[in-house]
């Protein structure tokens, strides 16, 4: 207890100049001792304490001046005292404080900008620039062929490979050290007592664990060895999975699954976070789960020789270049390797126009088409940045004016020039720092926001995050802000003219003409930039009105579907299925189709003779369906009847076609009745809607429906309709798939409402996000209208009592002051519509339904941005009209 | 040049580190002036004006060696300059010609 009390002893050392503790801890500790030994220690505790309480004040100011002046020199008058950048610093924040209107609305704005810009750039960074979480990734490409098949959204995407020909490409190639081929594919687990789970399986060659350098973390991979039918049961589980289904188990090596009904022994287990190297089909995209199994692909007997006319296209492959081969030379000999193929099998028609096509892996798993819509996201919120940019700077020139006198006064006492623009820098870098600081947080929030707000098809989506990356990109974006920001009221400070701004105590009628003109300068180039984000952002809300009001042909609502795939007897067990799920509590109707729901792009292709006399066959999609198909899936039937139970084997053979078929077969005719040949000979019984089967901005095409009784599919789709939320009516619907298939996973459940938000998520994001800026460049150029005008308003007060006072009408005076945005506007207006003009035709790919140069959006951007500017001037058009003459004169 | 003059407190501490010769620093000057006028100083307080005198020039200071009573910490021995002592001179002189003539009345 000899010792003082801890807490106020600490307090006295953090208040003490560090010259000084020593001795003054030290005459505290002497007195304290003293008054131990004669009042106790009660009471000399109670002393220091009270000590350190009074002495605290006086140290802290000891200690601010010892560090404002460490080698304790004589105080000189502020104005003459050598200055360092903290000096500044403490300057511009006491000065920023004192003005909290204007600081509050420059940090809202640059934390809007910056915000947006980094949240924006977090999800591109994730999506499409970085790199590929592989070992030397830059030598990684992925191989594909390349056909002529037209991809209106992608021309230039490698296609899947025939395994005749990857073979060949693999014996023969030099360029590349591993090579692999890769078919996307699933298997069924199937352990005692759980239900069957359908697991996303690469079957892929040997050479895949070579390329991605990536190898099991327990176990092994699997060699070429093991590319012979009956070595090629063995497995390599994902770390999930494992963790999954088998507790982490570290002896799991050597165990054995059944998968798909065979008996797979487990070789490894993959390392976590195996990034996907594998690029959907379309119509599959968006269902992508992660692989949980790794199998070898061993290239089927029916596949190792070519067949002049049947070939299947299934294969992705993945490669690594050799060190120091280009990709421009393992191109030169791939088209080597494709016309000696072609060479080599005469009569192989499928072999023709056909070559092969190599690319950096990362831009083919990206994709064009995303890479660029990524960009025009950057770009757009660069736009909103830059609004912001010129907001702040106009508002630092209207401080730069009212400082001007006290800068004029320190520039006479001598303060040099790189003081002053140093000064004015430190201002605009501070204000973007803090801003960037409230931006992360609120870039945060968006990007969460983002996250799961992004198509499914998009790559990459979980990487989204604010990470250093990112982080640094936004700490770069702050101190760009804040130099491009404080760069011309910099200029502007840095030339005074001395004797008129002290002259003249108005604030500098002259002086500030410059100053003016800067302002006006960026008022224009904001409402430059807002046009063309409000012209973006009505292009966008158009499309996606204009996605809106397409008729699906379809009814999405209370529609759920799964695949199925019976084990044997498909007809029997989806006869039973259909029953058994009419039974069910919450269910209207249940079908079953083959060919792919609508929206799918799925299709069958085949030929039709619309005229049974004539051998001339067009084609025709196809659909192969049970009875209740229509009713469950709400498409109209036009004419005649829909299928009928009676519609079975043995029966007259009937078909359903679209109102494309009908328009296209029969035109002005009625089709109900007449016999086309389809295979064989069939009557048309009835017409039905068109339905957007593939995209729902690509029109339908003649179509036919066949009754599922009459044809048969050994695979097919669940159709069915629910009375309410079909997520409810899930378990139920499961039941009954596993109580009649037990041995067979319930695959891809998904509402066709889901489906439906699949393919209006990226517009809707493109309306959402471009809007968004739009909405945030018009506030932001609204409140610079704003500030221009009234801070003219205030400088003219005098010159406006004197009009007023002549006999101007307040009227005259609402115009006078109006004609100043009016011009400033106009000449944004002007510029920002002739620039949009132009970069909207970069947005042409995103858009639809309308022109990049549409009339309506032009005018209705115009139209906005000119309310916006009207209701900006209307409150300083009001104080110039209020002004009184009496008080305005009297003022001088 | 006006000479600057000291402050009553200022007066005061010259006037103690005076008294006690060799032996001021902050305790002992502490006490003088408790001692003398029945004042506590925050001894934070008086730091300031030693501080505010040694800058001005009228004290200088030294620091000793630790001593173990004090927790092994320094003591900061000042003395008044001669600067400090025509300081004390000029403002005392002051204060005597003000006082000039109203001792009776007050």
């Amino acid at each position: 207890m000899n010792q003082p009390p801890r807490t106020a002893r600490r307090l006295l050392t953090w208040s003490l100049p560090p010259r000084e503790r020593e001795a003054v801890i030290g005459d505290f500790a002497e007195e304290y001792g003293t008054r131990v030994a004669g009042d106790g220690v009660r009471a000399a505790r109670r002393w220091y304490r009270q000590q350190v309480w009074r002495s605290i004040g006086p140290n802290l100011r000891r200690r601010r001046a010892t560090r404002r002046d460490p080698v304790h020199a004589p105080r000189t008058p502020k104005t003459l005292r050598p200055e360092g950048i903290m000096t500044d610093l403490r300057d511009v924040i006491r000065s920023l404080r004192g003005t909290p209107g204007f600081t509050a609305v420059a940090l809202v704005v640059l934390t809007l900008g910056i915000g947006a810009t980094t949240a924006i750039f977090s999800v591109v960074d994730a999506v499409v620039l970085r790199a590929l979480p592989f070992d030397e990734h830059d030598r990684l490409v992925a191989v594909g062929e390349r056909r002529s098949v037209p991809d209106d959204e992608e021309p230039d995407r490698l296609a899947h490979i025939a395994p005749q020909n990857y073979m060949d490409w693999a014996a023969r190639q030099q360029v590349f050290e591993s090579m692999a081929a890769i078919a996307d594919s699933s298997l069924t687990l199937q352990e005692p007592d759980t239900a069957p789970e359908d697991l996303r399986t690469l079957r892929v060659t040997a050479g895949f664990f070579d390329v991605v350098r990536t190898w099991p973390a327990i176990g092994h991979a699997f060699t070429a060895d093991n590319e012979i039918d009956g070595q090629d049961r063995v497995a390599i589980l994902s770390d999930g999975l494992w963790q999954r289904r088998f507790g982490a188990d570290p002896d799991i090596v050597g165990r054995v699954l059944s998968l798909d009904g065979e008996r797979y022994e487990i070789l490894g287990v993959m390392p976590p976070g195996v990034a996907d190297v594998t690029r959907a089909a379309r119509p599959f995209v968006g269902m992508l789960r992660p692989a949980e199994l790794w199998v070898p692909f061993v290239v089927p007997e029916s596949e190792r020789v070519r067949k002049p006319a049947s070939y299947s296209l299934y294969l992705q492959s993945i490669a690594r270049l050799k060190p120091g081969v280009s990709l421009g030379q393992a191109q030169a000999q791939m088209d080597q390797i494709a016309a000696a193929i072609v060479q080599a099998n005469p009569g192989i028609k499928w072999l023709e126009g056909a070559g092969i096509g190599v690319g950096p892996l990362h831009d083919h798993l990206v994709g064009t088409p995303m890479t660029s819509w990524m960009l025009m996201l950057l770009g757009a919120v660069a736009v909103v940045l830059l609004i912001a940019c010129a907001n702040v700077a106009s508002l630092l020139l209207v401080r730069a004016g009212i400082r001007e006198r006290a800068v004029a006064i320190r520039a006479a006492l001598g303060a040099g020039r790189w003081r002053l623009i140093r000064q004015s820098l430190i201002e605009s870098l501070l204000l973007s720092v803090v801003g960037t600081a409230l931006a992360v947080v609120v870039g945060w929030w968006v990007v969460q926001i983002l996250r799961g707000a992004m198509p499914d098809d998009v790559p990459r989506v979980s990487a989204i995050a604010l990470d250093l990356r990112v982080l640094a990109v936004a700490a770069g974006l702050s101190l760009v802000t804040g130099l491009v920001v404080g760069i011309i009221p910099a200029l502007q400070i840095s030339r005074p003219d001395l004797t008129i701004a002290l002259k003249d105590a108005a604030g500098g009628a002259s002086a500030g003409r410059r100053r003016q003109l800067a302002r006006a300068a960026l008022v224009v180039a904001e409402v430059a930039l807002a046009v063309v984000l409000l012209v973006g952002a009505a292009l966008f809300i158009g499309s996606f009105a204009a996605l809106m009001r397409i008729d699906p042909g379809f009814t999405p609502n209370h529609v759920v579907t799964a695949f199925v795939a019976p084990p044997t007897t498909p007809a029997v067990f989806f006869e039973r299925i259909i029953e058994r799920l009419e039974q069910t509590p919450g269910v209207v109707s249940a079908a079953i189709v083959a060919g792919g729901t609508p929206l799918s792009g799925f299709g069958f292709t085949t030929g039709i003779a619309p005229d049974p006399a004539e051998a001339r066959q067009v084609p025709v999609h196809y659909r192969t369906v049970t009875p209740g198909y229509h009713r469950a899936m709400g498409i109209t039937l036009v004419k005649g009847r829909l299928f009928e139970p009676g519609d079975r084997d043995g029966a007259a053979r009937v078909i359903l076609i679209n109102e494309a078929a009908a328009a296209a077969y029969f035109p002005g005719e009625d089709p109900v009745g007449r016999t086309v040949r389809f295979g064989k000979a069939c009557t048309v019984v009835g017409v039905v809607g068109n339905v957007r089967q593939d995209r729902l901005e690509t029109p339908a095409v003649p179509e036919v429906y066949e009754p599922m009784a009459q044809s048969g599919s050994p695979t097919g789709e669940l159709v069915v309709r629910t009375v309410g939320d079909p997520h409810e009516a899930l378990p139920a619907i499961r039941t009954v798939l596993l109580d009649v298939m037990p041995t067979v996973p319930v695959r891809n459940i998904q509402t066709m409402d889901e489906v439906f938000a699949r393919h209006t998520a990226q517009r809707r994001l493109n309306m959402l996000l471009i809007g968004l800026f739009g909405v945030l460049g018009l506030v932001i150029s609204a409140v610079g209208i704003y500030g221009v005008l009234a801070a003219i308003v205030s400088q003219r007060t005098r010159e406006i009592g004197v009009r007023v006072a002549l006999g101007a009408t307040r009227s005259n005076v609402v115009a006078m002051v109006l004609a100043k945005t009016g011009m400033l506007v106009a000449i944004g207006l002007a510029l920002g519509g002739v620039a949009a003009w132009y970069l909207s035709a970069l947005a042409r790919s995103f858009l639809f339904g309308l022109e990049p140069t549409d009339p309506r959006a032009f005018a209705a951007a115009l139209a906005t941005l000119l309310a916006a500017a009207l209701a900006a001037s209307l409150i300083p058009a009001r104080r110039a009209a209020s002004v009184d003459p009496v008080v305005a004169l009297r003022g001088e | 040049m006006t000479q600057e003059s000291l402050g009553e407190f200022e007066h005061c501490v010259l006037a103690a580190v005076l008294h006690l010769g060799d032996e001021a620093y902050g305790v002992t000057i502490r006490r003088a002036i408790g001692e003398r006028t029945g004042r506590d100083v925050a001894i934070g307080a008086l730091y300031t004006s030693l501080d505010r005198l040694e800058r001005k020039g009228y004290l200088r200071s030294t620091m000793s060696d630790p001593t173990p009573e004090r927790g092994g910490r320094s003591k900061r021995y000042v003395s008044v300059t001669a600067a400090g002592v025509r300081a004390m001179q000029r403002s005392r002189a002051r204060l005597l010609r003000m006082w000039d003539g109203l001792e009776p009345s007050v």
